[in-house]
């Protein structure tokens, strides 16, 4: 016998399965909570940047398409603005020179997040989605070890990441598959 | 099939594993009578067949994410329905041979002599596992050896039932 909200359970069905896809591909997302978790410098700030990072790419692989795709590399990509400043920060703010240390440690994970996803986007149909919402997620990644040191090193991450990323995403080879 | 909607069909299917949700009604309309046709045409009952189509239709959809891009749908979703009707036949199958279970008490009495004909062909081991099970005949061994005797023996039975009275 044929169920007569057939199309209504085929799309229940349908969302479901792209809420688990979600739910598995931003699993990543929970490492930078695990990381901030772990710091022996983290705030409440922090920790809230962290759970709502991993809302957020939930709801952007659910949504689907060049956002959706963006979410991975974004946030592999946004491991090393992470890191970076947090391992120099604990290894040479002991002994002086702590800002200067810190905003070059910054400024070079984001431009090497910015180089990842700038040459990741140049190789999709719409790079200006999947650039933007990539950058939003690897600064937004970044600046949950960033802003622990100061807004400055904040600026020089985000900055650092524009000024590579957009060149390479714009100079890309055209991809023609629609 | 035409060459043109095999390959809607394949668009749809990349939209829909992108997350495109534009795809989700024309890709209804178009799959629901496919796939009725299709397990129309295997099963032969219209009842089973609408069922076996409906949960293929489900399938396709709870799977669609996973559908990788570019690639044909067609081979895909067909081997999606193909295994539904073989799941329902397996089923039914599976629900004729526990009718023959005599707990039930329900066997008429022709069946109960084949039945008995059947498990006059295993070995003594088995009809001493089978006996105790569905006579309420002593079996000697400790329980859990008696549960997986009786296991599988059943199993033997089933085959050995199968091959004497439903070659298909």
């Amino acid at each position: 016998m044929i169920h007569p909200d057939l199309r209504q359970q085929a799309r229940t069905a349908y969302e479901h399965s792209r809420l688990r896809l979600a739910g598995l591909h931003a699993l990543p997302a929970l490492f930078p909570l695990l990381v901030i978790w772990l710091s022996p410098h983290r705030t409440t700030a922090q920790l809230f940047g962290a759970v709502a990072l991993f809302a957020v790419a939930v709801g952007l692989v659910w949504r689907g398409g060049a956002a959706a795709r963006a979410v991975r590399p974004a946030l592999s990509a946004g491991l090393l603005p992470l890191l970076l400043p947090l391992i120099v920060f604990q290894s040479f703010c002991g002994s002086g020179n702590c800002t200067t240390n810190c905003i070059a440690a910054c400024t070079l994970a984001g431009a090497g997040a910015g180089a990842w996803i700038g040459l990741q986007s140049a190789h999709q149909r719409q790079r200006l989605e999947f650039g933007i919402t990539g950058g939003i997620l690897v600064v937004w990644t970044g600046a949950l070890g960033c802003s622990a040191l100061g807004a400055v090193e904040l600026f020089a991450m985000a900055l650092a990441f524009a000024a590579v990323a957009a060149p390479l995403a714009i100079a890309g080879p055209a991809v023609r598959r629609t | 099939m035409d060459e043109a909607t095999r390959r809607q069909l394949s668009l749809w299917m990349s939209a829909l594993a992108e997350g495109d949700r534009t795809a989700f009604d024309p890709m209804f309309d178009a799959l629901w009578p496919f796939f009725r046709a299709l397990a129309r045409k295997w099963i032969g009952d219209p009842q089973e067949a609408d069922d076996a189509a409906q949960q293929a239709l489900l399938k396709v959809f709870e799977r669609a994410s996973e559908f990788e891009a570019g690639c044909e749908a067609l081979p895909w979703l067909v081997a999606v329905v193909a295994n539904e009707c073989r799941t329902l036949r397996q089923r039914k199958k599976r629900r004729r041979e526990e009718a023959l279970d005599v707990d039930t008490g329900t066997t008429p009495e022709s069946d109960f002599e084949a039945v008995l004909e059947v498990l006059g062909h295993l070995s003594t081991q088995d009809q001493i596992a089978l006996r105790a099970a569905w006579f309420g005949e002593a079996a000697p061994g400790a329980p859990v050896t008696l549960r997986k005797r009786l296991q599988r023996a059943t199993s033997r039975f089933r085959a050995l039932w199968s091959s004497h009275h439903d070659p298909s």
